[in-house]
Parts: structure tokens; sequence; C-alpha cells
């Protein structure tokens, strides 16, 4: 590869860690590159931002960001987890199942992981210590559970995915979910390896007439936000609306719930969502104009091509490719948050992929995983930061646990999805054929 | 000197061949001078961006439809019926064609310079469902059929001949079509069918309702930096495989055709007859309401051309 | 404060937390909050409008798709407009709140908060100067839509009233990072005495 391409490899990494804004980052490598090129007009790679972002696709994330935080503002994530309390809650380590269920079905009404550190975290944290939870363990839990939301649809890392390699976002949405069920029970069986080392009350035991009736008085004061997932799902893969048309449909249905029958927004706050969804929409789609111009740049200096070369220059063999292509992920997942990994690295491991025979929608599910798992995977841990602050605790404590998480559930699951097809496309076959 | 050139047409596909063949061609001609590196697939962008793209200068040729962001009045490249058999196709789009004269001028002040034009091959309409009374131009269908963005005269089209039109983004209309949230597509030819549709096409319309062509056009200021020779040898080249295309096209779609039905999609071919009741139909109740995209002169020759005021 | 200032101001701190991004760790214990002016206000009408424009634009294509068997031509090419308004107005308001997305490792690796202020001050100085470059860019290819006419495909809109968002937003980020920078000198500077 040519030595321009390292030295503004070097230059993004050195401007990463001394902390300047990743968008800039990214356009720090544009002039680098723009400087010693011989493009000749800015304008071009301006335009390949523009024309980016200004795509109808990309819209479903506001819209996704906003339905999502509608639906979680308030009582929502409450009422979510009273469901998941009244059914689980009486079983041992049954409060760490409760995260675990409830972070997942929560994902499916979001589309960010750090909504669901927030939404579930403040309320479940103190509650599992109160229970004799260790602290540093809720927040670990909270932290990497979290992550399913990016693996269940509707998931803005999904959409930008879907996007940047010109994939079907309708497919891209359920390439992870598969893998992420998987998760659930990795999680489930940790849990409860670690409550039985800790000094956990469990509610005492009730009739099960009663708790079918608690569950199913739960349930249906929660079924409006329930209904909310069923309802995206349904449009989309009812053959009825794109994904942002169903986006949009989700936004319709959550102000009237949020706003009118479950009261849990005022007009002001109200307003306040509304405003915020668009300011992290922007901060996200700001990355992606910027991540365009520059993988343009890498297109014309043929880096994905130079990429394939020298993978293929150690070993041509599929499974090799494709161990490759995960260490990169894995190590840009553990310097980069998902968003600008995805915009970076999948655009590069495309030709990879196709040299390897991988289905550009089992690509997403990898992407999805391993991204995911960078989420909570130091040095650049955004997700487990962020369950220490909402965790109350110290990140030196969660890192034990972490790395249980890591080495014993998300990595397991990234090598089957990465070498059991069928994992990631079982579910796109199933619902939309071929 | 290396220059880039960009298609939409993916590596392998006849397209993306005849590029590869473009820069062997100019690569001899000038001596080894001018070498050109083929970005296929869009890989550089998509249609729009691209043709800004060379406007800049940051690509220095394309072989791709002309987009109409500047001057709507190239809705003339696929105005539907314009032509309905490949003869007449390559008299307007020749050398000398009318169309391409058309072309020229207004490329020409975008500081785009047209080399020659490819003929990537006769339109129709791609389903994933059975069609009703696919020959009758005034049947009603409870179809929904997907326009390109920007196609703002099929658009027009496609709901005189009784389809519900929506827009679908390119990247969501295979599982679109999946789905059902369309049931098909205008605006691509036999051999996009196949590449793009194999697994859930059921049935192919070939409308002949536009001839859908790649203008292989370059920055006009590049061109005018090169040495006489080496320009002359860029239009050369151009025109060999735009020639041989059109000696080949008719052909190449009937092969694709064949495929299809040995597939077993069903192809829907109109007769002479029925092709005549399309364009006559079109060119008195579509032509009006789409006439502003092209402006009253280029309408004037089009009618001209067609005999058809 | 009274009690529903107290519960107003909890809300309006679970909204920010709800919808901050991973680099959320800023926007939470970075810096402490600040009262926004008129410019940051006028900046969250035009975006809260944009959100729901964006909606409604989207939702008023389906219903016709299925009540009325119509689509409306160009809508998409409107939201799709509305929606490049959005994520700019956005962008600059993020970096109004500090709130965008970095990896930084100062903090895992300089042990010294004043070595780390200086660092935070000089990382914020060049990202002033890499956003005023993009500014340039971005006022470039607006004249350029803007002198060659550039339309949008479908409505035949001037794209100019699109593409000037984008300079106009990000010489607003500028000027909001050059504001962080000039910040963090003055809190190193503080620290070093
Ligand atoms: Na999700
Ligand atoms: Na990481």
């Amino acid at each position: 590869m040519s030595l321009v391409i390292v030295f503004d490899a070097i230059l993004l990494t050195a401007l990463l860690i001394v902390g300047v804004p990743v968008p800039l980052c990214f356009a720090a490598a544009c002039l680098f590159l723009f400087a010693l090129g011989d493009i000749g007009s800015a304008s071009f790679l301006i335009g390949a931002g523009f024309s980016k972002i200004s795509s109808i696709i990309i819209v479903a994330i506001p819209l996704y960001i906003l339905a999502g935080g509608l639906m979680s503002h308030g009582g929502i994530a409450g009422r979510l987890i009273d469901v998941a309390d009244a059914a689980l809650g009486r079983t041992k380590g049954g409060l760490g199942l409760v995260v675990i269920f409830t972070t997942a079905v929560f994902g499916a009404i979001s589309g960010m992981a750090s909504s669901a550190v927030a939404a579930i975290g403040t309320i479940m944290i103190p509650k599992m210590v109160d229970r004799g939870y260790d602290r540093a363990y809720a927040a670990t839990l909270v932290s990497a559970s979290s992550v399913l939301a990016l693996l269940i649809p509707p998931s803005a890392s999904m959409i930008l995915f879907g996007w940047v390699t010109g994939t079907s976002i309708t497919a891209c949405f359920l390439a992870p979910v598969l893998p992420g069920i998987l998760l659930i029970g990795l999680f489930g069986f940790w849990n409860r390896f670690y409550a039985a080392r800790m000094e956990v009350t469990v509610a005492a035991p009730a009739k099960f007439t009663a708790i079918a009736s608690d569950i199913l008085a739960k349930t249906r004061r929660a079924s409006l936000a329930l209904l909310m997932p069923v309802l995206i799902l349904g449009f989309i893969y009812g053959g009825i609306t794109t994904p942002t048309e169903a986006a949009a449909i989700a936004v319709v249905y959550a102000v009237p719930v949020s706003l009118v029958i479950y009261r849990d927004l005022t007009l002001k706050e109200f307003w306040e969502v509304v405003w915020r969804s668009g300011q992290t929409a922007g901060v996200l789609l700001i990355l992606v104009f910027f991540a365009a111009m520059l993988s343009r740049l890498f297109t014309l200096e043929n880096v994905p091509q130079h990429i394939l070369e020298g993978f293929m220059s150690v070993t041509q063999h599929p499974i090799g490719l494709l161990l490759m292509a995960n260490v990169f992920l894995v190590l840009i997942g553990m310097f980069m948050e998902d968003v600008s990994g995805i915009l970076l690295a999948a655009p590069m491991l495309m030709p990879v992929m196709q040299q390897a025979g991988v289905d550009p929608v089992q690509f997403a599910a990898i992407v999805a995983v391993n991204l995911g798992m960078g989420l909570i995977t130091p040095p650049t841990a955004p997700i487990l930061y962020f369950g220490a602050l909402i965790g109350k605790t110290q990140l030196g404590s969660m890192l034990k646990p972490t790395l249980v998480f890591i080495l014993f559930a998300y990595l397991p699951v990234v090598l089957l999805t990465t070498f059991v097809p069928s994992l990631s496309l079982a579910l796109p076959r199933f619902f939309l054929g071929g | 000197e290396t220059l880039r050139l960009s298609t939409l047409d993916k590596p392998g596909s006849d397209g993306a061949n005849a590029a590869e063949t473009f820069a062997e061609l100019v690569k001899e001609k000038t001596d080894g001078r001018i070498e050109i590196t083929v970005y296929p697939a869009s890989q550089l962008g998509d249609w729009t961006e691209v043709y800004n793209g060379v406007t800049f200068g940051a690509v220095d040729l394309a072989m791709q439809p002309l987009s109409t962001d500047s001057d709507r009045r190239l809705a003339i490249t696929w105005f539907p019926y314009t032509f309905t058999d490949y003869a007449s196709a390559r008299d307007a789009l020749s050398a000398d064609g009318y169309v391409t004269k058309i072309v020229d001028g207004i490329i020409a002040d975008q500081g785009l310079k047209l080399l020659a034009t490819y003929g990537a091959g006769m339109g129709g309409a791609v389903f994933a469902n059975e069609v009703d009374d696919p020959t009758n131009p005034d049947a009603s269908h409870n179809i929904k059929i997907r326009v390109w963005p920007g196609g703002t005269t099929h658009h027009a089209l496609m709901e005189r001949l009784g389809f519900n039109v929506a827009v679908v983004p390119w990247a969501e209309l295979y599982t679109g079509m999946q789905t059902g949230v369309v049931d098909g597509a205008i605006g691509g030819t036999p051999e996009l069918a196949l590449d793009n549709f194999k697994d859930i096409a059921k049935t192919w319309v070939q409308y002949n309702d536009h001839f859908e062509a790649n203008y292989i056009f370059m920055n006009l200021g590049k061109f005018e930096g090169l040495q006489a020779a080496d320009q002359a040898a860029l239009v050369e080249a151009a025109q060999e495989i735009a020639d041989k295309r059109f000696d080949e096209v008719a052909a190449a779609d009937a092969a694709r055709l064949q495929q299809m039905k040995d597939l077993g999609i069903n192809v829907i071919e109109l007769t002479p007859d029925q092709l005549q009741a399309f364009a006559a139909i079109t060119r008195k109740d579509v032509w009006p309401s789409i006439s502003e995209e092209i402006g009253p002169d280029i309408l004037k020759q089009l009618q001209e051309a067609t005999g058809s005021n | 404060m009274t009690k529903s200032e107290l519960d107003s101001a909890e809300a309006s701190h679970n909204i920010a937390l709800e919808l901050a991004l991973p680099s959320a760790e800023n926007l939470a214990h970075g810096y402490p909050p600040r009262k926004p002016g008129p410019l940051v206000l006028i900046q969250r009408f035009l975006l809260g409008i944009c959100c729901l424009s964006v909606t409604a634009l989207i939702f008023i294509q389906v219903f016709t798709r299925y009540v009325l068997h119509t689509s409306i031509f160009g809508i998409e090419d409107l939201a799709s407009f509305v929606a490049v308004w959005l994520y700019f107005l956005g962008g600059s308001l993020g970096a109004w709140e500090r709130g965008h997305i970095s990896a930084s490792l100062v903090d895992l690796i300089v042990t010294s908060p004043q070595r780390r202020l200086w660092i935070n001050a000089a990382a914020a100085f060049i990202t002033t100067a890499l956003c005023a470059w993009m500014t340039k860019w971005a006022f470039d290819y607006f004249m350029f839509t803007l002198t060659r006419h550039k339309m949008s495909l479908e409505l035949g809109l001037p794209m100019a009233y699109v593409t000037v968002v984008m300079p106009l937003c990000l010489a607003l980020m500028t000027f909001y990072f050059l504001v962080e920078a000039l910040d963090l000198t003055a809190m190193a500077r503080r620290a070093t005495k």
C-alpha cells in the first residue's frame, strides 16, 4: 500500500487519540489525501458527502431516534421492567434476567445502545443493588445487554451499514437478530453464575395463578409500548412500507401514546425530545457526511483493493480471510464506537467479503456483533463508560465481569456469526424468501 | 497520463467490458500516452454525483446516463417512445444523429465533451408478480410500480398506462419487490433485470418505452488540454465501441430475453402494431404533460423526427 | 427552585441522557451545563420544526399511497432536503453542547489533570481549524450549486436552498469549537497557575 495512505491512517489515529471529534478526524484525513492527490476539486468530495446524507433511506435514522425517544422517555422502560419482573423476578438471579430481557425488548423500540443504558440502567441498577447484587456487576450487565439495542431492529447502525454498502436495510435489520438471541442465552447463563456467588435476596414464591394474573395485568399496562415494535416490523415485513416509512409511522404512533394516553411527557418535554432527537441524528449524520468523503477518496486511491490484496497475500482461503476481517473489526471496535467503525470498515472490507463468498447480509451481522462488542471493549468503550456513569461506579471495577462477557459471550457469538452463515441468513431468508 | 472513467455497470457486464475495451483502444491509439482506469459499479458515486464529478474534473470520463440537474432538457435522453425500434435509436444516437446534436449542444455549455453514445438496450419493466392484460395500454392495473428518483417522464407514462407509481430508492428496490412494497420497476434493460432481479422476477414486459443509452463523455477542459492526436484517438475509440455495440445490441437483448424465458420468467413482447399503439397513445396523452421537461424547441425536433406533430 | 422546576430540570437531564450518543460521557460530566443563548434557541426551534416536517412528509406519502392510491411526486425530494437541514442544524447544536463523538484516549494515557487540559485545548484548536477549512469547501460547493443553477431531480427546486445549510452550519460549528478551545485554554491556564 502506498506510503501516503499509511501516513493518512497515522494522522487519523493520532487525531482520534488526542480527542479531536471523529468527524473532523475524517475531515483531516480527507484534507491530507486531497492535498497530496490529483482530484483537483474538493467540491466532488463535498458532493459525495451531500449525496450520501440527502438520501431518503437515511431519513429513517432521525425518525427511529425520535420514535424511540418519545416512547422510552418516562414510563415505558418502567412498564417493560414491570412485565419482566412479574415473570422472572422471583427466580434465582431473576433481576439480572429482567435486565437482559427488558433491554432486548427495549431494543425493539429504540435503535441506540446508549438509550437502553440510560432508560433501563437508571431504574434497574439501584434495584439490583438493593437486592444484594454487586454494583459494578449490575452496571456491567446493563452495559453488555444494552448492545442488544443495536442487534434487534430497528437499529441505527444497521441502517448505516445498509446505506454505506448498498445493502437492503429490510434484510440487514433481520441479520443480527439470531446472534442477539444467542447472546441473550449466554448472558442468562453468566448471570446465573454471578448471582449464585452474591448474597442476592429473592422475593418469596407465589401461587402460579397469582403470578400469571400479575403478568397479564402488567403486560396490559405495557401493551401500547409492546405494540410499537410489532407495528414497525409488521409494516416492513408485511410489505406495506419501506423501513423509512415505517419509522414515520412509528413516530406518528408514539406521539399520542406518550403525550395523551400514557401522559408520560409534558408538552415541554415533548418538544425537548423532538429537537434533541434531531441533535443526536445530526451528530451521527455529520459523521456520515465526512466518512462518505473519506470513503470516496479511499476508493479513488484503491484502498479497499489494497486491503484485499494484503489479506490475499497472507492466505486465499475463505476461512483465513474471514478470520483476518474479524481481527480487523475487533481492532476497529476497540478504538471506535459502532457508527464510525461501520462507516470506515464496511466499505473497506466489502471486497474481502466478496472474495470469501460472504453474503452482504451476513456481513451486516458480522459487523454488528463485532462493533457491538467494541462498544464495551476498552480502551474506547463508550457504553461501558456510560454504564459506569449511570451506575455510579468505577470503570475499573467493571473490567473483570466485562472481560467474562466479552470472552465467553460475545466472542463465541462473533465466531459463530462469522462461520455459520445460516445464523444470520435464516431469518432474512424466512421473511424475504430467496 | 492516467484518466479515471466511471461506469455504473458491474464488472463482467456488457457495459463494463465495453469500458475496458475502450480503455485498451485508447492506450493503443495513443501509443500508451493515455491510460484509463475503469471504476465500475458506481464506485465513484451515483450517476448524478459522477456527472458533477466530471464537470469538476475530479472524474475525467464517464459512461452513464446524463443528469438533468443542471438542464432538464436532457430528459430527452429517456423521453418515452422517442423510438420504438433499434434502427431509429441508432440513427438518432449516432455521431450525426439529432439526439446526439441536441445533447452535445447542451452538455458543452456545462463543460463536458460528448465522445459517443453506447446503446445499453431497449427498455422495459420487471415485475415480481403476474401482470393482467399487459399489452393493453388502456388497462387499469392494481399494481405499484417503481420509477427511479427523477424519472418525471416515466411517472406520467406509467400512470397513463394504468399503474400506481411509487418512488423507492434503488437500494431498497429488491427487498421492496420481495415484500411487496412495490410490485415492479420501470427503467431498465433486460440485462439489468437479469442481473438484479433474476430470483424474484415473474414477468418482464418489453415495452420499448425508451432506449437506454450510456453517454461517453469527458471533462471539456481536460479534453482540450490534450494534444490533437490524443483527442482524435479518444473520439475514435469511443465511436468504435459505440458502433460495435449498435451492431450487437438487438441480439444481446434477444439473448437476455431468451435467458429469462429459460428461467421461467414470463416474457411479454409487444407486436409491432401493439408498439405503435403504445407509442401513439404516449405521444398523444403523455407528451403534452411532460413536454416542459424538454422545452418547445426539442419537442418540435422530436415531433418532426417521429412524424407525430 | 420550586418543586416543579426541579422536576423539569431532572426530566430535561434524563432526556439528554436518553438521547445521547455513546460519547455521552462528555455531555454528562465533561463540562458544567451552560445556558443557551438566543442563537442556540433559534437553532433548536428550527431543528424541531425540521424533525416534525420530515415525519409529516413521509407519513403523508404512505397515507396517500394507501388511502388515495396515488403518490405525490417529489415528496421524497422535499423530505430528504428538510432532513439535510435537520442534520446540519443538529450537528452544529451538537458542537455547542460538546456532544460530538470522540474516541479520545487522553484520559487513559495522561495522568496530570493540567496536562490533560492543555491537550484538550490543543485538540479543540485543531478541530476549529479543520472545521473552518471544511466550511470553505462546503461554501465552494454551495456556490457551485448556485452558479450552475442545480435543480432537484423531481421538484426542480434550486439546490442552493439545500446546500446553503452546509457552510452556514459548519461556520456555526467552527464558532462553537472556537469558544470551546478558548474556554479550555482558560481552564488550562487556571489549572497551571
Ligand atoms: Na434496536
Ligand atoms: Na471499543
